[in-house]
């Protein structure tokens, strides 16, 4: 089924926008404007609800004419375009966004046609799969793993790689009894949090996520 | 295609001239109508890309411009605007593209480049000193003579005399000078390895589009480039950056090293690059320097890297893997042709031996001159993406051994195998090696150009 | 390329290059909100945490249970297998 990749969801929610030419600012605004000043590090709701991958809101004006030869359309309405690629089951996940984040979810979506609020969990996984699209064709190029287990493999390589360096030489019954205590105290490390960006560097990015 | 007409070229682009002296002045114009004088009275001197029938001439002169330069030379805005985005904005406004930060950046640099004075660069290159002195003094005196510009500063450069003969050797001991790309219709001497790779693993020119403006590139489309078309044609542009050398942390941090690899000081620093340091390259010989492949045209530059995928001869960041990965991403190399830049430079400042005591404080270095058509595809990406960032090496946010900004962190690693003098080993707190005092990118015109530019003829109509 | 956007409304074709990418900039919508649990780390860095997570398991397991000698070969397998898996992670350049 395309919607999947291993145990990796690829999720399309294409929501319309509410049309009410008497709000000021315009509902599809509003939702920019919040998506402007939300966080997109660990504090980003995405962050705060489980398995969460990747994430990408887009508010959809319309499509673009490209010029003759091309035919002229256009959207009957703006569409505020959620994609998530997510771990595993539909149902589940969506339950988790309800759950860890309704407040940001209403924030957003009450400015879609039809949209029941997060309150009711029912009500709100309908709604989404309602505005589900099917993905056609889905890669992921990792598959078969969880936001925690990518996380924490992020935080072995970098252990790992500090080790190896700094036991260059060792001789074998040190290294031995190091190594023991390495993958101990690797295991008792908290969980690194996702979305944020350590281990910090001196290069500036340009943009909010560049 | 037909020949280029080399009489059109500045000779600084179609080949290195081999001549181990060089002096580059930095000029600023003052007043357009007195500046293009000068321009006129330098023609007469300027290099071509003529071949020389026997001996080489004692010096050559070539002439570049920035942007603002053109612009103080009262171009027309149509032409000024057409220029590449990234030229118009010069080097230093690119600092954060580049990763010129922390001690590479710009408040750091020497003054000439801190300010945005510089117009012009004049490089001179001879067999000798004294034949840079004459010409240099040539060149002053039409400086003089026409009142067209001030002079900012200059800058000497110069191979390593070793019994009385130049070499193509740098500060930190390496033999530089190989890989420059072969393109159609450059005649030059032409070695297998420095053109692209084709399927069959035979090597053939790039497209001239690559080096010089008014040429298909290796896409089949001609490069971003002014107008009018003649301005452009024939010309490209230049890459100058000023790179200080820190002989002494070099050489203490290969010895530390050294120290704890089982292979020894000699391979260690071989795998920093990729080549002995005669320029033997180690995919072809991984164990000790060959002169007989060093020294040899056929075989010097002549190897690809399908056969060490994991990195055991040469290391996945290595230098030249890093700046010519050949046929490393797959593809049969076709990701790589736009990626590839012409170097010319010299080193400056005074060669120490082995042994003896040096000091980072001293000025030495390379003045490192790459030439392009265009800044962005080819200089720009090759800079960002394969020196200070390693992904498509799959080397995560390591950079370049060498020349990457470390600041005290990041490492190198040395993959190995089994055997035990090619171990596994990695080089942890790199500091900086190579720190940048500065540079601009300039447009070197061709001689129709530089013509039109002096007789105030540049008219995009 | 030209098999995925063939059926897209004045596609230029991928080649040439240029008037590709200007099609794709001129069609694409801008994100308002891009978020990644990653962002110090790259599609090649997370295949390669989990080959270097993968492989200290394995070795995790022959740990406490051989000599030293034996630990210390096992040891150089291992190295062997991640050594070119050990890119640091982190921001990456600006796109300018």
């Amino acid at each position: 089924m395309p919607n999947r990749s291993g145990s990796v969801y690829g999720l399309t929610i294409l929501s319309p926008i509410i049309d009410d030419e008497r709000a000021t600012p315009s509902h599809d605004l509003q939702i920019r404007n919040y998506l402007a000043k939300l966080s997109t590090r660990e504090d980003s709701p995405f962050a705060l609800a489980p398995g969460t991958h990747l994430a990408r809101l887009v508010v959809m004006d319309d499509v673009i004419y490209v010029g003759m030869p091309a035919c002229e359309e256009h959207l009957r309405s703006k569409y505020l375009v959620f994609e998530s690629n997510c771990d595993g089951d539909l149902d589940g996940y969506l339950r988790g966004l309800a759950d860890s984040i309704p407040e940001h979810l209403d924030a957003i979506w009450k400015h879609c046609v039809g949209y029941p609020g997060a309150a009711n969990r029912q009500a709100f996984i309908a709604y989404m799969k309602a505005c589900q699209l099917d993905t056609t064709f889905y890669f992921a190029a990792v598959n078969d793993k969880s936001v925690s287990e990518t996380l924490r493999a992020l935080q072995t390589q970098t252990a790992v790689a500090d080790f190896i360096a700094t036991h260059q030489g060792a001789d074998a019954a040190a290294l031995q009894q190091e190594f023991i205590q390495f993958v101990a105290r690797l295991k008792s490390l908290p969980l690194p949090r996702p979305g944020s960006m350590d281990p910090h560097r001196d290069i500036k990015t340009g943009g909010r996520n560049e | 295609m037909s020949k280029l007409n080399e009489t059109d070229i500045q000779g600084f682009v179609l080949r290195g001239y081999n001549l181990p002296v060089a002096r580059y002045f930095f000029l600023h114009f003052e007043g357009a109508a007195r500046a293009r004088t000068l321009i006129g009275r330098l023609l007469s001197h300027v290099t071509t890309g003529q071949r020389w029938d026997g001996a080489k001439p004692q010096s050559t002169v070539n002439i570049a411009f920035t942007h603002r330069g053109l612009g103080r030379l009262e171009l027309p805005d149509a032409t000024l605007l057409t220029f590449p985005v990234e030229f118009q904005q010069g080097m230093k406004h690119r600092a954060e593209i580049l990763g010129d930060c922390g001690v590479n950046s710009p408040e750091h640099w020497d003054k000439v480049w801190r300010e945005d004075r510089v117009h012009a660069w004049v490089g001179i290159n001879g067999l000798t000193p004294e034949a840079v002195d004459a010409r240099s003094s040539a060149v002053l005196s039409a400086i003089e003579a026409t009142g067209g510009a001030i002079v900012l500063d200059s800058q000497d450069a110069a191979a390593e005399v070793v019994q009385g003969r130049p070499t193509t050797r740098e500060h930190f001991g390496y033999t530089d000078g190989f890989g420059n790309p072969d393109y159609l219709g450059v005649e030059r001497s032409s070695q297998p390895g420095q053109g692209k790779l084709q399927p069959d693993g035979t090597w053939v020119p790039l497209a001239t589009g690559e080096l010089l403006l008014g040429y298909a590139d290796e896409a089949g489309e001609l490069p971003i480039a002014p107008v009018p078309h003649l301005l452009a044609s024939n010309g490209t542009f230049m890459v100058y950056r000023k790179l200080h050398q820190n002989l002494a942390t070099f050489r203490d941090y290969l010895e530390k090293q050294a120290a704890a690899y089982a292979g020894g000081k000699e391979k260690l620093a071989a795998k920093f690059i990729g080549r002995w340091r005669d320029g033997t390259p180690i995919e072809l010989s991984s164990d000790k320097p060959d002169p007989s492949i060093a020294q040899d045209l056929n075989r010097n530059t002549n190897f690809t890297f399908g056969a060490d995928e994991e990195g055991t001869r040469c290391p996945l960041g290595a230098h030249v893997r890093r700046v010519h990965p050949r046929d490393a991403f797959g593809f049969n190399g076709r990701l790589i042709n736009r990626r590839r830049i012409t170097r010319r430079g010299l080193p400056y400042g005074r060669f120490v031996p082995e042994g003896e005591s040096v000091s980072d404080t001293e000025e030495r270095g390379v003045i490192f001159m790459a030439l392009n058509a265009s800044l962005s595809r080819q200089f720009e990406f090759v800079q960002q993406q394969w020196i200070q960032y390693g992904n498509d090496a799959r080397l995560g946010n390591d950079k370049d051994m060498l020349i990457g900004n470390h600041g005290g962190r990041g490492r190198f690693v040395v993959q190995g195998d089994e055997s035990r003098t090619n171990p596994p080993f990695i080089c942890s707190n790199l500091p900086d090696f190579v720190e940048l005092r500065g540079g601009e990118y300039f447009f070197l015109p061709s001689i129709t150009a530089l013509g039109m530019i002096a007789m105030g003829l540049v008219d995009p109509r | 390329m030209n098999l995925v956007w063939r059926w897209s409304e004045k596609f230029p074709g991928s080649a040439p290059v240029t008037t590709f990418k200007e099609y794709i900039a001129r069609v694409q919508f801008d994100t308002d909100y891009y978020y990644t649990a990653y962002p110090h780390a790259t599609a090649n860095d997370v295949k390669s945490a989990h080959t270097v997570q993968s492989s200290l398991n394995q070795l995790e397991l022959l740990a406490e249970q051989c000599n030293p000698q034996q630990f210390a070969d096992a040891y150089l397998r291992f190295v062997l297998q991640v050594q070119s898996h050990l890119g640091e992670t982190g921001e990456a350049p600006t796109a300018g």
